[in-house]
């Protein structure tokens, strides 16, 4: 997220841009014959990846958030080899948690420009 | 324990290892378990496949980008390949795909036994994309990556049950005696 004044960092440097181009072009590639559920397993993967990479080249304005949900898709990813209800629960849930800090971050940042009140 | 129980338990005792120390595989440990794989049986003794090692941290890192499936990064990698010339020149049947991944079968669980012994872990991969590796490997057109074997010291670790694990399966279960459905001897 931009913050006025503030000098972005890119989240990525090109060679980490391209082992993610490598890892999506890759899995787009043996998706097409692995097991259903192992395209959701590669996305998710994916993000991990970014975050990752993000944390690595200190852009995180909240590191907590990205820790923990790099933390909880690591651990929660391998949920697919043996429970699969429980790993597509985790799915399903996890965009919600996202759009939350989505949400509050875009609310706190319009409240400090004056914008709209949080 | 005899030879015959020391097969036996090696066999049975194999899990795939997908977290290695840094520790580099030697040369001669590296020939043993590749020389494992090239008496694996073959169907036809046709013998199409090959071995490329590489212990190159920039080539495992490369490979490792086009391989999803590749959760560590290895000391050491083998990729089992097929040269398709030879199976186009040698071969007698229609379709010889099946006999083609069978010797990449045979050959891969030689491998990753002939690993275990020597107290290496291995793990299989095959979430990789084919063109990329290839490409990454230098490979000529002829020849295809059916397969990669990261190989590497390992820091043995009490085994864990995850919860939500099936239930193992049972020889007994998957075996019928004489007759389908009938899983005793007697």
């Amino acid at each position: 997220m931009s913050v006025q004044g503030k000098i972005e960092k890119p989240a990525l440097t090109e060679d980490q841009a391209m082992q993610l181009i490598a890892f999506l072009t890759s899995s787009a590639e043996i998706t097409l014959q692995e097991p259903v559920h192992y395209g959701p397993l590669r996305l998710i993967d994916a993000v991990s990846r970014v975050i990752g990479f993000m944390l690595e080249n200190g852009v995180c304005d909240d590191q907590g958030f990205y820790r923990d949900l790099k933390s909880e898709i690591d651990t929660k990813k391998l949920w697919c080899m043996w429970d699969k209800p429980a790993f597509y629960q985790f799915l399903r849930e996890t965009p919600a948690k996202i759009a939350t800090e989505v949400v509050t971050r875009d609310s706190t940042r319009l409240a400090a420009s004056g914008e709209r009140p949080s | 324990m005899s030879d015959k129980h020391a097969i036996l338990e090696n066999m049975t005792s194999r899990r795939a290892v997908r977290e290695f120390t840094g520790e580099p595989v030697s040369d001669d440990d590296l020939f043993t378990i590749i020389q494992a794989g090239r008496f694996a049986s073959s169907g036809g003794n046709l013998r199409p496949h090959r071995f490329f090692v590489t212990r190159d941290p920039e080539k495992i890192r490369q490979i490792k980008a086009f391989s999803p499936g590749m959760v560590a990064r290895p000391p050491a990698i083998v990729a089992i390949l097929i040269d398709h010339d030879q199976v186009a020149e040698q071969w007698v049947s229609i379709d010889p795909s099946m006999i083609i991944y069978v010797d990449v079968g045979t050959a891969a669980q030689n491998i990753m036994n002939a690993a275990h012994a020597l107290g290496l872990g291995s793990c299989p991969v095959t979430s990789y994309s084919k063109s990329g590796v290839k490409a990454v490997l230098g490979l000529p057109e002829r020849m295809s990556v059916e397969m990669l074997i990261m190989a590497g010291h390992y820091e043995r670790k009490a085994r864990v049950v995850n919860p939500g694990a099936p239930k193992p399966v049972r020889t007994r279960e998957l075996t019928s005696w004489e007759t389908y459905g009938n899983h005793d001897p007697a």
